[in-house]
C-alpha cells in the first residue's frame, strides 16, 4: 500500500509563506482563498508570539489538509465526493461536489476552502500546473498533495519543492525506508487535535 | 489590440500551433487576440502550448534566485527554482518571487507611458496617456534644455538596485548620488576602515556557509530568517553543526525566534554592549595577543599630544606603481621585541604595551589608548544602557572571545541609527582583540545572500567611448535637496519616497525642479511627483530570446526572455537606445542587449568565464556554477588585510576632531531613553526589512496583500488605557509629520518600541508616507566618515493615537 503524505519540521519553518503561494500558484487557487496558510500559534497576528515581552516564544504553523486515514469530511460527504484515493491521499472529485459544505464543516482543521462566488484569479487568471482541473462556483476545495504533478511521475508536490528552509518533507509512510517513515519513527512528532481519532497523515516534527 | 500586447508572439503561436497538430488553430489566436481572451479563466490548457524558460529574480534582497518559469500561450503561469543549479542550496525561490505569477500582470503595472496633466502639480498624480515616441522626443529635448541653461550636472540620474539602465547617467553626463544615499553604510562606515574591505557595507565576511564552522554566531542588526529568506538553509546547517546562534534585537523578530538564544536590546546601544563586552574581555584577559601583535594597529605609536598615528617614511613608488598612480603608504611605528623603536613590518614581535618618545614625540600604543578609553564602559554600565543583564554581557562576551566566532552585522537594527559608526567601531575592536577573523567559522561582517557574500564571478561589460562618462557623484540626497545644484531627474526607482528621510523636504524640492522623469515597472509613489512615468519591462519580459547574465547564489545566472513586453512596456535596454539615438550616440551601445551579455562573459579578465557562451549557460540549463564553490569562501586567511599597514587597523586618527579614534559611546540622536522629546513621542519607530517586501518592492503584489498589509505593531503595553485595539486605524505622528495605518498589536516588539516595514507608501496605509516620519539628521562627523553620513531612519520618535 501507499500512504503518502508531509511532514513539516517546526524547528526550520521560518514563517515565510512561500509554501502557501507555492500551491496557490501550481493549483490555481483563486484570489482571497489558501489551500495552505501559515498560522502562528497562540496569536491572531501574522509573526506574532506567545507570552509577554521578553519571554516569548513563536511557533509557525503551516496548515492544509491533515490527509486524515479517518477523514471526518469523507464520512459527511453525501455524495461521495471526498474520497480515500488509492495513495492514501484524501481527494475530492469536482463533479460529484454539490457544495453542501458538510465537510467544510466537519473538517476539525479548517483545511477546506469553498468557492462562495465564481472564482477570480486577477490579471493573470490561466496560472498553475497545466493538469490541474478548473473548479467553479459552488465547489470545495482543498489540498490535493498536488495529485497532478505527483502522478506523472514528478517528485514532490509544489510546496515541498519551493520551501526555502527544506522545512518540508514528502513521501510514503507505508516505506520503512522513506525518509518521512524514519522521521515519525524518531517519536518527536507532534499530531494535531489527535484526541478527534482523525488519524492525521501530515505530521510536525518539534 | 496587437500581437505583442495580447502576450502571443508570431514565434510562440507558430510553435503551438505546431504542437497542438493545429488543434489550437486560429480560434486560440482569436481568443488570445481580445480583450475577452485576455481575461478569460482558465479552462482548457490541454491544447496549449507550454515552454519553460529561465530568468534571474531581483537582487536587492542579496540573492538573485534563478527561476525556471513555465510560459503557456505566451503567459507566465508557474514559477519554480531552477533544478539546474550544481547545489540544492541554490534551487532557491521565496514567496516574493512566486507572487510575481501574478504581480507582472498586476494593477501595480504601469500600463503605458503617462504625462502629468498640464495645469496639475506635481504629487497631484493627474496623468495622461502618451506614445513612447512623444515621450521620449519631449524628455530628450527638456533634459538638453535644462542642461544648457544650468551644466549637464544639473541633471541627477539615479538608478536603483534592480535598474538596468547603467549607462543612462554616462549618456547625458549627468550627476549621481553619493554613497548610496547614507543608506545601509552605518555600521561599514564604522567597520570597514579596518578590514580595508566591505565597501562601505560591511560586506567583509566570509560566506555563510562557514557559519557551520562556529562555535558562536552572533547576529545584530540583521534579521537574517527573513531578510536573507534564501540563505536560510545555511542558518539552520550551522545551528544543527551545534552552533550556538545568538540574536541581539530589540524586537522577537523571526530571527530571535528560530536562534539558539534571543537577547533583547534597547534599540540603538549595540555599540554599549559591544563596548561593555570588550571591557570584560580586557578584564578577564581574553584577547588574542599573538593576532593583535602581528595583524592588527593595537601596537602602532599614537603620538599622544596629537592623537595621530606615528608614520615612518613612505617607500619610494615602484615604476608600477608611479604608472598606475599609486603613492606608497607609509609604515607605521611600533616598539619591537628589543625595546626599540621601528617600522611596522620590521618588527618580529610588536609590543601591545609600550611607551616611546619619537623625534621628541611622546607616544604610546593604540593598545594602551584602548585599555584608557575602555575604563568607562564597565559591563555594569553597558547593563544600564541596554537593558541586558550584566551577567549575560559577561557570559556573551566570553563566549565570543573563545571562538570561532561569527559577527554578523546587518542593514537592520542599529545601522539606521545616527550612532551606527561607532557600533561598527566597536565591532571592528572586538574583533580583533580577539582573533575572530581570518580563520574557519570567525568573521565579521554582513552575511548576506547569495549574490553578495558569495564567490563573485569577476563579469566584464560593455565599454563606453572614453569621452562618455557620468558626472559627480558627491551629494547625498540630503545635501541634493537643500542645494540647487539639480534642476531635473531621471530616476529608474522610487526616489522620492524611499530614499530619504523627512519625505516632506524631498516633496518640497521635487516640487521646485523643472522636469522629473521616472521610468518603473510599477506606479511607485515616485511616480506621482514625476512629469513623464515611463513603463519598463520586469526581468521576466523582453523583446529578444537573452537579455542578461548576473551573478546569483554562487553562480552565474542568464536572462531569457520568459514573455513578450507586457502593456506598453519596452526593456531598459530598448529606452537606453532610444535616447542614444535622440542623442547622436547610439553607436556607443552594443547592438542588443544579448551581444551585451556576450561581452559581459568574453570580457571577463577571468579564463574561467571568458570562454563561457550562452550557448553553454543554456545547455547547462541558465546556470554555471562559479569556480571554487566546493569550499565555502573564506576571507584574509593569510591575515593580512589590503590596508595601508596590511594590519587590520582599529585606531581612526581620521577621526581625530571627532575624538572617535577608538569606539567612544555615542547615544542615538533622537531615539534614545532619557530624550525629553518621548512625553510627546514616546515610541521609537523602527523601520526594519521584511520577508514580504524588498525595499518598496512587492506593495503591490496581490498574493502578498493577501498574507500582509502595511501596519504599525506596537507591543500591548505601550496602547494601555488608549482605547486603541488590533485592527485600529492609528494616527502616527511627530514634528516632521503624520500618516494613518491600522495598528497591530504584538508581544514580539519591544516595549517602548514601534515596528513598521519600510516603503509603507501611501497607497497601502490609511493614509499618508510612514518616510513622512523619519529622520535625517546628519551627525557632525558624517562627512569625515568612508560613506559619508549615514541616513538614521530609526532614530526617529513618534507619538500614536486613535485616529
Amino acid at each position: 500500500m501507499t500512504k503518502l503524505a508531509i511532514a513539516v519540521k517546526l524547528d526550520r519553518c521560518v514563517g515565510c509563506h512561500t509554501c502557501s503561494l507555492a500551491c496557490k500558484m501550481s493549483n490555481n487557487v483563486p484570489d482571497g482563498m489558501l489551500w495552505n496558510r501559515v498560522l502562528t500559534e497562540g496569536s491572531d497576528v501574522v509573526d506574532g508570539a506567545q507570552g509577554v515581552y521578553p519571554n516569548l516564544t513563536r511557533t509557525y504553523l503551516p496548515l492544509a489538509c491533515q490527509h486524515c486515514e479517518n477523514a471526518a469530511c469523507q464520512k459527511v460527504c453525501p455524495t461521495g465526493a471526498t474520497y480515500k484515493d488509492e495513495n492514501g491521499r484524501v481527494e475530492i472529485n469536482y463533479d460529484k461536489c454539490i457544495g453542501c459544505r458538510m465537510c467544510m464543516a466537519a473538517c476539525p482543521y479548517n483545511a477546506r476552502v469553498f468557492n462562495w462566488n465564481e472564482p477570480s484569479r486577477g490579471g493573470n487568471p490561466a496560472y498553475g500546473d497545466k493538469e490541474v482541473p478548473a473548479r467553479g462556483k459552488g465547489v470545495m476545495e482543498k489540498c490535493t498533495l498536488c495529485k497532478e504533478r505527483i502522478d506523472r511521475g514528478e517528485a514532490e508536490p509544489m510546496c515541498v519543492e519551493c520551501c526555502p528552509a527544506r522545512a518540508r518533507v514528502y513521501g510514503d509512510l507505508d516505506d520503512p525506508e522513506s525518509e518521512i517513515s524514519k522521521l515519525k519513527a524518531t517519536g518527536n512528532v507532534r499530531i494535531l487535535l489527535e484526541e478527534r481519532g482523525t488519524h492525521p497523515q501530515v505530521f510536525y516534527v518539534q | 489590440m496587437s500581437m505583442a500586447k495580447s502576450g502571443l508572439t508570431r514565434r510562440n503561436f507558430l510553435k503551438g500551433s505546431a504542437m497542438a497538430a493545429g488543434a489550437l488553430g486560429l480560434a486560440g489566436a482569436g481568443s488570445m487576440t481580445s480583450a475577452e481572451g485576455w481575461l478569460a479563466p482558465a479552462t482548457a490548457h490541454a491544447e496549449a502550448e507550454e515552454h519553460v524558460a529561465c530568468t534571474y529574480h531581483q537582487s536587492h534582497c542579496g540573492s538573485r534566485c534563478s527561476l525556471k518559469c513555465t510560459v503557456r500561450d505566451g503567459r507566465l503561469v508557474m514559477i519554480q527554482p531552477n533544478d539546474a543549479a550544481s547545489d540544492q542550496r541554490y534551487r532557491t525561490v521565496c514567496l516574493k518571487g512566486i507572487s510575481e505569477v501574478e504581480h507582472i500582470y498586476g494593477a501595480g503595472r504601469v500600463q503605458t507611458p503617462l504625462k502629468r496633466v498640464e495645469g496639475s502639480e506635481r504629487g497631484e498624480n493627474k496623468f495622461e496617456a502618451i506614445t513612447w515616441e512623444q515621450a521620449l522626443d519631449e524628455i530628450v529635448d527638456k533634459i538638453k534644455e535644462v542642461q544648457g541653461a544650468h551644466g549637464k550636472d544639473s541633471l541627477l540620474v539615479k538608478t536603483c538596485a534592480e535598474a538596468d539602465s547603467g549607462w543612462l547617467a554616462a549618456m547625458f553626463g549627468a550627476r549621481g548620488c553619493a554613497f548610496n544615499n547614507g543608506i545601509d553604510i552605518g555600521v561599514g562606515n564604522g567597520l570597514d576602515p579596518s578590514t580595508g574591505t566591505g565597501w562601505g557595507y560591511a560586506m567583509s565576511s566570509q560566506e555563510t556557509r562557514d557559519w557551520v564552522n562556529s562555535r558562536l554566531v552572533l547576529l545584530m542588526g540583521s534579521n537574517h530568517c527573513e531578510s536573507s529568506l534564501t540563505t536560510t538553509q545555511a542558518f539552520f546547517e550551522a545551528k544543527e553543526a551545534g552552533a550556538k546562534i545568538v540574536m541581539v534585537d530589540p524586537h522577537f523578530s523571526t530571527t530571535a525566534s528560530k536562534a539558539s538564544e534571543w537577547i533583547p536590546i534597547e534599540p540603538g546601544t549595540d555599540a554599549a554592549l559591544i563596548l561593555g563586552m570588550i571591557s570584560h574581555i580586557l578584564d578577564k584577559g581574553l584577547i588574542d595577543k599573538e593576532f593583535m601583535s602581528l595583524h592588527t594597529s593595537f601596537p602602532f605609536l599614537v603620538d599622544k599630544a596629537t592623537g595621530a598615528l606615528l608614520r615612518g617614511e613612505a617607500p619610494k613608488p615602484t615604476k608600477e606603481e608611479i604608472e598606475a598612480g599609486i603613492e606608497p603608504a607609509a609604515p607605521f611605528m611600533v616598539v619591537d621585541e628589543n625595546g626599540r623603536t621601528v617600522l611596522h613590518n620590521e618588527a618580529k614581535a610588536p609590543k601591545l604595551e609600550a611607551t616611546a618618545t619619537v623625534d621628541g614625540k611622546k607616544a604610546t600604543t593604540v593598545y594602551n589608548l584602548l585599555l584608557e578609553s575602555q575604563k568607562d564602559y564597565t559591563t555594569e554600565w553597558a547593563a544600564g544602557i541596554t537593558g541586558i543583564p550584566q551577567a549575560k554581557i559577561e557570559e556573551l562576551a566570553e563566549l565570543y572571545a573563545q571562538g570561532p566566532s561569527s559577527l554578523g552585522t546587518g542593514w537592520g537594527g542599529n545601522d539606521k541609527i545616527a550612532n551606527a559608526d561607532v557600533s561598527g567601531h566597536a565591532i571592528a575592536v572586538i574583533c580583533a582583540l580577539t582573533g575572530n577573523i581570518g580563520k574557519p567559522g570567525a568573521g565579521v561582517g554582513c552575511y548576506v545572500g547569495g549574490n553578495y557574500n558569495g564567490y563573485g564571478a569577476g563579469l566584464g561589460g560593455w565599454a563606453l567611448p572614453e569621452d562618455m562618462v557620468a558626472g559627480p557623484a558627491d551629494l547625498q540626497m540630503r545635501e541634493i535637496r537643500e542645494s540647487d545644484v539639480v534642476h531635473a531627474v531621471f530616476s529608474v526607482g522610487d526616489l522620492v519616497a524611499q530614499q530619504t528621510p523627512a519625505m516632506g523636504k524631498t516633496e518640497e524640492w521635487v516640487k521646485g525642479l523643472d522636469l522629473v522623469v521616472i521610468a518603473d515597472p510599477y506606479f511607485t509613489e515616485n511616480c506621482k511627483w514625476a512629469d513623464y512615468v515611463l513603463p519598463v519591462c520586469t526581468r521576466f519580459e523582453c523583446d529578444e530570446d537573452y537579455s542578461n547574465v548576473a551573478q546569483g547564489h554562487n553562480q552565474i545566472c542568464l536572462q531569457e526572455k520568459v514573455v513578450d513586453p507586457i502593456f506598453e512596456s519596452k526593456t531598459e535596454f530598448w529606452m537606453q537606445k532610444e535616447i542614444a539615438k535622440r542623442l547622436g550616440c547610439e553607436s556607443a551601445l552594443p547592438a542588443s542587449a544579448m551581444e551585451r551579455a556576450e561581452i559581459a562573459l568574453s570580457t571577463s579578465a577571468d579564463p574561467y568565464y571568458n570562454k563561457l557562451t550562452i550557448e553553454k549557460l543554456k545547455e547547462n540549463g541558465c546556470v554555471w556554477p562559479n569556480e571554487g564553490i566546493e569550499e565555502p569562501k573564506m576571507v584574509f586567511m593569510d591575515k593580512t588585510f589590503p590596508t595601508a599597514s596590511g594590519n587590520m587597523e582599529v585606531y581612526y586618527d581620521f577621526l581625530t576632531d571627532f575624538d572617535q579614534q577608538l569606539p567612544k559611546w555615542e547615544e542615538p540622536n533622537e531615539a534614545y531613553a532619557g530624550n525629553p522629546l518621548r512625553e510627546q513621542y514616546p515610541l521609537q519607530l523602527a523601520n526594519t526589512r521584511t520577508r514580504f517586501r524588498i525595499h518598496s518592492q512587492f506593495n503591490d503584489a496581490s498574493w502578498i496583500q493577501e498574507i500582509y498589509s502595511p501596519v504599525i505593531a506596537v507591543n500591548p503595553a505601550d496602547l494601555e488605557g488608549k482605547g486603541i485595539a488590533n485592527g485600529d486605524t492609528v494616527r502616527v505622528f511627530n514634528d516632521r509629520g503624520e500618516i494613518k495605518v491600522k495598528v497591530q498589536v504584538n508581544e514580539s516588539i519591544r516595549p517602548g518600541s514601534a515596528r513598521m516595514y519600510e516603503a509603507a507608501t501611501s497607497d497601502f496605509t490609511v493614509e499618508g508616507n510612514m518616510q513622512a516620519l523619519t529622520n535625517d539628521f546628519v551627525p557632525p562627523r558624517g562627512a569625515a566618515l568612508m560613506m559619508g553620513p549615514v541616513a538614521p531612519f530609526s532614530d526617529t520618535l513618534v507619538g500614536i493615537e486613535k485616529a
